[in-house]
């Protein structure tokens, strides 16, 4: 027989307790109860057969009627004490049942909780009765009811954490793939850079050296196409980007976009087509430089993931209650993106298939960036695609009308006004703690024909200007000992040979603040790095302008930033006489190939590239007295000179060719010199086409 | 054991080893004292102020006991159970106190086995078991074997601690306190075991003797020869069974006494029984061995008992009350309102009606 309940066993067992020692409330009861009775029935035996003995003996009756009168009386009584006994413990029994039911179930109930089962319910029948049981029950019920709420709103602070924690460790993972691929992607070309400045160092000839400074500055532009998105998404997470909105042109914006990928569309045999809907005002207000961006970087990627059909960029105005936006898309009959992956392709650091990185190139930014500068413009992206059925990104952003566009065609076309012509002589500082970057800019100046000097520090700086008097100062902004700010403010307050000289901030930092700041000490311009000669060049012929207006205020002559390095065109230069006729029909190239740098880069260097062997073999043709060869490299040359529109090399070539197939060989060794000579001066031009390259592209 | 609010396992044994190393350096620090280094008579004089306070007061309240039966002169007042009463109600009023513990269980080890020695001087009369009639003692060794198999069985059944079950076997079939207090040293049993089967015995046992054998001796017009056979064939404590018969004639009384006397026999089966069960292992206690020896000694050599008894009832009886007392002071009262009290009960009780019904079922056949 067990009176104990197993649920009220466990009980003191959980609470460390040995189970020798467990107890529960009906043993509790019972053990009380029978001890009670037992003691109070032997109580009554007693007193009963003591009082009945000392009776019966008092009236002096025989010890055998004494017997048998204790016996009966005995029999009876006894009888009775039994049968209460045996009464009551059976009522203790149901009574301690009772009452042990009740706390049963309340206990079943907390070993539910216990087990984290919130949702029980007390039974609604313990509640009923007015007794402390009751009262337990309610307070209980309450009890529960609290902690369930408690416990749902942990569980879901809990999932929520959970959640945050696996995207927190997804976008981890993310972040970490995408940098061991930009590791990849940026080690490639920083190879080749630091492998071709090796075998520069210790060239031999200049001919060889330039031609590897060709490649070097081509790897340093695409390792600068890889750094850009990830400073500017870096800008965007920080918040420190400003859109800088002012009217403008958007048919202009639109060719401007349309014509440089259709360079990229073309070799691919891709149809880009503009739609413009009607109703699309042409002045409106918005950030040209970050809408040209997202544009750009849209019609890009269709280009990059579409091999056959076209590319399209749908512009429409977008009404709706409460704004009118305006909508671009851009569709594309390229691969598609599952649906599955819509949501990765928007996503930092993730692209929607891992090898796109290895394959198509690019950080996967692109998308991120675009999506991030829509929503600071007001808008919102999305995508709609199927896999094999093309892909539409569009964007929307509030559509605000201007009044009358602006100007832009400085900061949209792609055509350049003209090169970077030698200006005179000028004394040039250079303030600026890094090594690399002093030669860089003393290397780029002194070819131009300026004197340089070079400070380490604003201290250095101030010292120099103290002393001597500088037509142009190049300021680097974050220096030690004394930065480029306080610098600039001595300078100008302190050096009286050089209060009125020009001081143009270098600096990595392309936001607004910067800009401001450098304003606000007094630079009249400034030029974010990297550092390119033809930028240097295009600020000292700012300067120049600036000089000859010596009472225009600084603010205005300056912040090549906004208004980008100019060029000019050969005709238009001030020392255009004194200067060769250029090599490169650049007006024409550029038409020819939609303003695409990179690729007129590209077609010179393979031209170039083939020219050392031609020489030669036409050299061997002219010694040997063969016409035929000779005629047939000047022919080649004469046609590859045409397609990059090399004016120079195309007439000589054509003399050349002629006199070859006129057998007029002493006319022709003449010509091969001339032609050589050509050839020398397009390799000597050829790296101002990264820099005018750099140029457009700021 | 119950040893208070903070009590367990490890400061159960740390005390009692603590009162062993005590117990073992009393009785030799006579033999040692001129050998032993200062550091161990530092330790031993440390060991026997952590003992003084509980044998102290074990030794007042089990002489309190004993006072109690010679200022009553009652058989209902046993000596062991009074003084195991005062030392329950003692502990029930003053508290659990960690000091006592160590002395309390040096009592309980130290007076034990004395008490047992001189228990076999005193009451293992060989004699007397002979004078009984072969019928009777096969009728009481049928009824101790249905009491320790009706209470071994209930206490597997029920689950029941084996020491409780084997002292309660033993308490319930044979003599009461005195055979609880002979076995529980053989079957390792805490305090908290002694006092619950103790109890549990004694309850069973007045049950019997004020209602139950009364009522039985009306309702079935049992004789007095039969109801004095009945009373030392099945009450479980001496005093009890010298209470039930006192009214009887001076020969009955004297049956009851002797059937009563050959139960203590059983404990030649019970000891080597449940120590074996409860160590896994046969084994007989020293003190099993000295008791029959003592019990030899005084039952044939001729004059030893008439001599000597006198001399060792009172040092038993005393020896005992200590270790009973001390068992009290270290029990707790709210062990029997436990599931094992309730076990104990329950057992008692079962085993004790088993028996009667045996035994009247017996004397029905016998006659």
């Amino acid at each position: 027989m067990s009176f104990s309940h197993p649920s009220c066993n466990r009980q003191p067992e959980m609470m460390g307790v040995p189970s020798r020692h467990a107890s529960s409330l009906r043993t509790k009861i019972v053990v009380s109860f029978f001890i009670a009775i037992l003691v109070f029935g032997i109580c009554m035996s007693v007193a009963v057969q003591s009082t009945l003995k000392s009776q019966l003996e008092a009236h002096q009756l025989e010890a055998a009627v004494v017997a048998a009168v204790v016996r009966n009386v005995n029999v009876i009584t006894l009888g009775l004490i039994i049968a209460v006994m045996v009464l009551t413990l059976f009522i203790a029994i149901i009574l301690s049942q009772r009452i042990s039911v009740r706390i049963k179930t309340l206990t079943d109930s907390v070993q539910h909780i216990m087990n984290g089962d919130m949702d029980i319910r007390i039974d609604p029948q313990l509640m009923q009765s007015n007794d402390e049981i009751a009262v337990l029950a309610v307070s209980f019920a309450n009890m529960t009811n609290n902690l369930r709420l408690s416990y749902h709103k942990l569980q879901e602070k809990r999932t929520q954490a959970e959640t945050a924690c696996q995207e927190a460790e997804s976008a981890n993972k993310a972040k970490s793939q995408f940098l061991a691929n930009m590791s990849h992607e940026i080690r490639t070309p920083l190879n080749a850079i630091m492998g071709f400045s090796e075998v520069i160092a210790h060239a031999d000839s200049l001919e060889k050296t330039r031609e590897l400074s060709t490649t070097v500055i081509r790897e340093s532009d695409h390792l600068l196409s890889i750094i850009d998105p990830i400073l500017d998404h870096a800008k965007i997470e920080s918040g420190s980007i400003e859109l800088e909105i002012q009217p403008l042109n958007l048919h202009e914006l639109l060719q401007s976009v349309i014509s440089p990928i259709n360079v990229l569309a073309q070799p691919k045999g891709l149809l880009l087509l503009l739609d413009q809907q009607p109703g699309v005002p042409m002045a409106i207000n918005g950030d040209v430089v970050r809408l040209r961006q997202v544009l750009i970087n849209l019609l890009n990627n269709a280009v990059k993931f579409t091999d056959r059909g076209s590319v399209t960029l749908r512009v429409e105005t977008q009404a709706s209650a409460q704004e009118n936006n305006l909508r671009f898309a851009v569709i594309d009959t390229g691969i598609g993106i599952p649906a599955d992956k819509h949501e990765l392709i928007f996503e930092t650091f993730t692209q929607a298939d891992g090898s796109t990185t290895r394959e198509y190139g690019g950080t996967g930014l692109g998308t991120v960036i675009s999506r991030e500068l829509v929503e600071l413009m007001g808008g919102q992206m999305g995508l709609e695609s199927e896999p094999g059925k093309g892909s539409t990104f569009w964007f929307t952003i509030p559509l605000r009308v201007a009044e009358a566009p602006a100007d832009q065609s400085e900061l949209l076309s792609g055509e350049p006004d003209g090169e970077i012509t030698a200006s005179p002589s000028l004394t040039v500082l250079v303030v600026e703690d890094y090594e690399p970057n002093q030669a860089v800019a003393r290397l780029h100046l002194e070819r131009a024909g300026h004197r340089v000097d070079i400070a380490a520090n604003g201290e250095e700086a101030l010292a120099a200007c103290l002393r001597k008097r500088y037509d142009i100062i190049f300021m680097d902004i974050q220096m030690p000992v004394l930065d480029g700010y306080g610098a600039t403010r001595r300078i100008l307050s302190e050096c009286e040979l050089n209060r009125r000289t020009p001081i143009v901030g270098l600096t990595a930092n392309t936001d607004q603040a910067t800009h401001r700041l450098c304003e606000e000490v007094g630079m009249v311009a400034k030029i974010t790095k990297p550092i390119r000669g033809n930028t240097l060049l295009q600020a000292i012929k700012d300067y120049r302008l600036c000089a000859g207006r010596s009472s225009t205020p600084k603010g205005e002559c300056s912040t090549p930033t906004a208004k980008k390095p100019q060029t000019e065109s050969v005709a238009n230069a001030d020392v255009a006489t004194d200067m060769p006729a250029a090599p490169l029909d650049m007006e024409g190239l550029l038409e020819d190939h939609c303003g695409d740098i990179p690729l007129i880069h590209a077609l010179v260097n393979q031209f170039l590239a083939l020219l050392p062997d031609q020489i030669r073999t036409m050299k061997q043709a002219l010694a040997l007295c063969d016409p035929e060869p000779l005629a047939q490299e000047a022919h080649r040359i004469r046609g590859a000179a045409g397609n990059i529109r090399a004016t120079t090399l195309f007439e000589t070539a054509t003399a050349l060719e002629a006199q070859a197939k006129r057998q007029a060989f002493m006319e022709a060794e003449k010509t091969l010199g001339d032609l050589e000579e050509a050839v020398r001066y397009l390799t000597e031009y050829v790296p101002c086409l990264s820099e005018f390259q750099e140029t457009l592209r700021h | 054991m119950k040893l208070g609010g903070d009590n367990d396992e490890y400061s159960t044994r740390n005390s009692f080893w603590i009162a062993s190393n005590a117990g073992l350096g009393i009785l030799t620090v006579a033999e040692e004292r001129g050998s032993q280094p200062k550091q161990e008579r530092s330790q031993l004089l440390m060991q026997v102020r952590q003992v003084w306070p509980g044998l102290l007061l074990a030794c007042v309240v089990g002489i309190a006991g004993f006072g109690v039966k010679l200022w009553m002169n009652s058989v209902y007042a046993d000596p062991l159970l009074v003084a195991m009463v005062l030392g329950i109600c003692t502990r029930w009023l003053t508290g659990n106190n960690g000091k006592l513990r160590p002395g309390l269980l040096f009592s309980y080890r130290f007076f034990i086995p004395i008490g047992i020695v001189f228990y076999g001087a005193v009451k293992l009369n060989f004699v007397k078991f002979m004078q009984v009639e072969k019928s009777y003692i096969a009728l009481i060794m049928l009824i101790i074997l249905v009491y320790f198999l009706i209470i071994l069985g209930l206490g597997r059944f029920l689950k029941q601690r084996k020491q409780v079950t084997f002292l309660t076997a033993t308490g319930s079939a044979i003599c009461g306190a005195s055979a609880i207090a002979i076995t529980s040293p053989a079957v390792d049993a805490e305090s908290e075991d002694i006092s619950v089967s103790l109890i549990s015995v004694f309850f069973a046992s007045a049950f019997g003797l004020f209602i139950l054998l009364p009522f039985l001796c009306g309702l079935m017009h049992l004789p007095e020869q039969v109801y004095a056979f009945l009373a030392g064939a099945t009450l479980q404590f001496t005093g009890f069974v010298k209470a039930a018969a006192g009214d009887l004639p001076k020969e009955l009384y004297s049956l009851a006494v002797s059937i009563k006397a050959v139960r203590y026999l059983g404990l030649f089966l019970a000891i080597p029984l449940f120590s074996s069960l409860a160590r896994h292992r046969f084994s007989v206690p020293w003190f099993l061995w000295v008791f029959l020896v003592a019990g030899v000694v005084f039952s044939f050599v001729p004059g030893m008992a008439q001599r000597w008894s006198p001399v060792c009832k009172p040092i038993q009886v005393l020896s005992w009350s200590i270790a009973m007392g001390a068992i009290g002071l270290n029990a707790d009262v709210n062990a029997l309102l436990t599931d094992n009290g309730l076990k104990a009960l329950s057992i008692a009780f079962c085993g004790f009606l088993a028996a009667v019904t045996v035994f009247l079922a017996g004397i029905a056949l016998i006659q």
